[in-house]
């Protein structure tokens, strides 16, 4: 198996959590993802990954999921005990 | 007496009308024919037991034998008697007084339908069964068209937080699947007060005001939409039901053990449930699940006290069911069991050791009871009877166990102790001992035929309603009932040594340890051998000494002796999933769910969930938790928010500990703190996917999606 290069890898992990979140991975967003990439590399202060992930949400429209209601309302009462 | 702070509307309470004066003068009617029926039999079977022994009673040892013998025929007797009474009442084409015979079906479909809780309380159950067995429910309840009516309600008690973690993931995806956001929901306890009462009171508390009524289901439950609709109706159109229980069938069974306890529930569980149900009428008892109940009603007068007893007398009630039958029968409700409703289903545990397992939490349960029978006030009689019948469903065990103890010592009394001719002292007339062995014989043949003979019916009542084809045809039918009837025989002694085994360390609050719980689907060899072993020695032993007394003795002992001595390769055998596949490919022990399908069963078992997804083979729950963005926001916010103190440091100290270890590294305990923590998920799950791609959590993360790309 052939190492990822440092590059690879932070493109492989932006592009995986874009996935996750349901985000297409079209040409443009792919592109997109690279200038991120390629500037977290350029960035000499911050590691590339550390750089990328603290900005995808910036970047990229990613929705927030829609999450099912837990429960509904509580509507508080009590249990009985009649002898 | 009712809680302070109780808010709940005061239920109309209920009056007795023309129906329920019908039933109770039938009931009354019912029940004297059984008892008159039993004491007879019973009477007339000690008699002739007192004709058999040597002496006729005439010593302690047989007076005790005789006492023991009236008391356990007496108890077969009401079994024989329940499935002469089913089977009679089918042939009359059913009870006229069951609900469901009441009304039309078109009576029914007019009844508008109130708001219906279906809560399915668990603890650390397979999650891929119970979320499969919830989605076929409400596929099912789907297809009615009824489903606006019906909420969902997952009520978990699960401690692991790896299961909890993986039962709140299956929910979401569930949610996703079946578009089910407004009507299914999933919450736990974090404090498991009174087991599984406590779980579904909390439910009551939050929300049972919202719901005229609940339907109860267990993890194993499955019920078809149409049937949930019509408890629903029954329950409008009678609003004197405070519980309606459905009588579960068997299904989906694979081993040889669950085959064979599924094609025996099949097979005779409609004439005894019939026979039940005609004589328990309107004061019958709540197993638990798979009923329906009127929730305000419930709320009212059904929470249950702990006990005030000593010993196994003190403390939570541990089996509820009955109890809370019999509370809601005294705050005059009534509650049916309806052997009519069909689609509702359970499952047989996989193996004997599991099915032992299980009952010895029922035996404590069920012998608790005798503390609310003889001291809860008001009681209706019939549910005092029924809790007797409860505790003599494990009590029978040990009395069988002394019966046999105390005929082996009359045995090798007469073999060994010289015969006293003159018992009574100052006596001029000798008493000779006299012993008939066919007298013996002809009193063990009508025990055998009160055993047996309704056996005999249900198969009769199979043929007359042309079921026969759902076994497998009359040529398959009949290899299948002699087989269940032979395993039956090699289980009964083994049951009754494991319940008498139950029924002491119940009684003097012990716990006798000699083996390891297996929890496999199959039982191995040697957990079957020590599990075991201790039948195996006691009857090696009885029947080595039983042939060291007398050959005729041995014989008699055999049919008891037998089964014990051969217990763990019958264990391991019946265990066995793969003889059970070949009995099914044979249609032998065949239900008619396998012959004609079911649509439920067909969603249940093709149900792909996502426990089963490969990233859940190789990534904890924990770690999908903390990696996935979806599920790691479908955690966040069902967690709860700390706010500072002493308790906030040591979660700051686990997230550190757990991103530099991983999960793996802390104690349950630990872990569960972490993860209800909504911020220390939300930390993680950053920090995780920034780590470094050689840190614990840049593996993690490229193992997780390894698997979601293959």
């Amino acid at each position: 198996m052939i190492a990822q290069s440092l590059a690879e890898q932070t493109l492989s992990r932006v592009c995986h959590y874009l996935s996750a979140m349901g985000v297409e991975l079209t040409r443009e967003v792919t592109m997109q993802a690279l200038k991120l990439v390629e500037a977290g590399l350029a960035s000499e202060h911050e590691d590339p990954i550390h750089f990328v992930m603290a900005r995808v949400h910036e970047h990229f429209a990613i929705q927030k999921p829609v999450l099912p209601t837990t429960a509904p309302p509580i509507t508080r009462s009590s249990m009985g005990f009649s002898e | 007496m009712r809680s302070s702070d109780a808010i709940v509307d005061d239920v109309q309470q209920p009056i007795t009308t023309k129906q329920q004066v019908g039933w109770k003068r039938t009931a009354s009617i019912r029940r004297t024919l059984l008892t008159i029926l039993v004491l007879a039999q019973s009477v007339l079977a000690a008699s002739y037991m007192t004709a058999v022994l040597p002496y006729h009673g005439g010593n302690f040892l047989e007076l005790g034998i005789i006492t023991l013998f009236f008391v356990l025929f007496a108890w077969i007797s009401i079994g024989f008697w329940m499935g002469i009474f089913g089977f009679v009442i089918r042939c009359l084409g059913g009870d006229r007084c069951s609900l469901l015979r009441r009304h039309t079906p078109a009576e029914l479909n007019e009844q508008p339908l109130s708001r219906t809780a279906v809560v399915m309380p668990i603890y650390h159950e397979p999650i891929h069964r119970t979320f499969s067995g919830i989605r076929a429910v409400y596929r099912s309840l789907e297809q009615t068209g009824q489903l606006d009516h019906f909420d969902f309600f997952i009520l978990s008690d699960s401690r692991n937080p790896n299961v909890w973690l993986a039962e709140q993931a299956a929910w979401h995806q569930l949610c996703q699947e079946l578009g089910a956001g407004e009507h299914l929901f999933y919450r736990r306890r974090t404090l498991n007060q009174h087991y599984k009462s406590g779980n579904i009171a909390d439910f009551l508390r939050r929300w049972g005001r919202s719901y005229e009524y609940m339907i109860v289901l267990d993890a194993d439950s499955l019920m078809g939409g149409s049937t949930l609709v019509k408890m629903v109706q029954l329950m409008q159109v009678e609003p004197l039901t405070g519980i309606l229980q459905t009588n579960p069938t068997l299904v989906n069974a694979r081993s040889m053990f669950a085959r064979v306890q599924q094609f025996s529930n099949n097979m005779y569980g409609p004439i005894f449930t019939t026979g039940l149900a005609s004589l328990q009428l309107g004061e019958a008892v709540y197993w638990g699940h798979n009923a329906i109940i009127r929730t305000r009603a419930f709320m009212q007068h059904c929470s249950l006290k702990r006990l005030n007893g000593p010993g196994l007398f003190h403390g939570s009630i541990l089996s509820h069911d009955f109890v809370e039958a019999a509370l809601m029968g005294r705050a005059g409700y009534e509650v049916w069991l309806e052997p009519g409703l069909l689609q509702t289903h359970e499952e047989s545990p996989p193996t004997l050791v599991d099915d032992l397992q299980r009952d010895k939490r029922w035996a404590k349960g069920s012998l608790q009871h005798l503390w609310v029978m003889l001291f809860e006030p008001r009681l209706r009689p019939a549910h005092r009877m029924a809790f007797l019948n409860g505790i003599m469903s494990y009590l029978a065990s040990p009395l069988w166990l002394i019966f046999l103890i105390l005929t082996t010592i009359e045995a090798a009394r007469l073999v060994l102790v010289p015969i006293n001719y003159f018992p009574e002292p100052h006596s001029l007339f000798p008493l000779w001992p006299e012993w008939n062995p066919a007298w013996a014989i002809g009193l063990a043949s009508s025990t055998l035929f009160l055993l047996f003979f309704p056996k005999l019916l249900a198969v009769i009542d199979v043929i007359r309603c042309r079921r026969v084809t759902h076994h497998g045809g009359f040529l398959r039918l009949l290899p299948s009932v002699i087989g269940e009837i032979l395993v039956s025989s090699l289980l009964a002694p083994i049951r009754m040594l494991a319940h008498s085994r139950y029924v002491l360390e119940s009684l003097f609050n012990l716990t006798l340890h000699w083996a390891g719980q297996n929890r496999t689907d199959e039982t191995r060899w040697s957990a079957a051998f020590l599990h075991q072993a201790p039948g195996t020695l006691l009857a090696g032993g009885w029947a080595a000494f039983a042939y060291w007394l007398d050959q005729m003795f041995f014989y008699w002992s055999l049919p008891v002796a037998g089964p014990l001595i051969f217990a763990a390769p019958t264990s391991v055998f019946l265990s066995r999933v793969g003889p059970g596949d070949w009995l099914k490919r044979w249609k032998l022990f065949q239900v008619q769910e396998e012959r004609f399908g079911s649509p439920l069963l067909e969603d249940l078992n093709n149900s792909p969930h996502p426990v089963m997804s490969p990233q859940a083979r190789t990534s904890s729950p924990a770690v999908q938790a903390i990696v996935d963005p979806v599920l790691n926001q479908v955690h966040q916010a069902m967690a709860h928010d700390h706010r500072g103190g002493k308790k906030q440091k040591m979660i700051l100290a686990l997230r550190k500990r757990c991103f530099h270890q991983g999960p793996e590294k802390l104690t349950q305990k630990e872990l569960s703190h972490l993860v209800r923590d909504r911020a220390s998920l939300h930390w993680l799950h950053e920090q995780a996917w920034c780590a470094s791609p050689n840190s614990y959590w840049g593996k993690a993360l490229q193992r997780h999606f390894q698997h979601r790309t293959e």
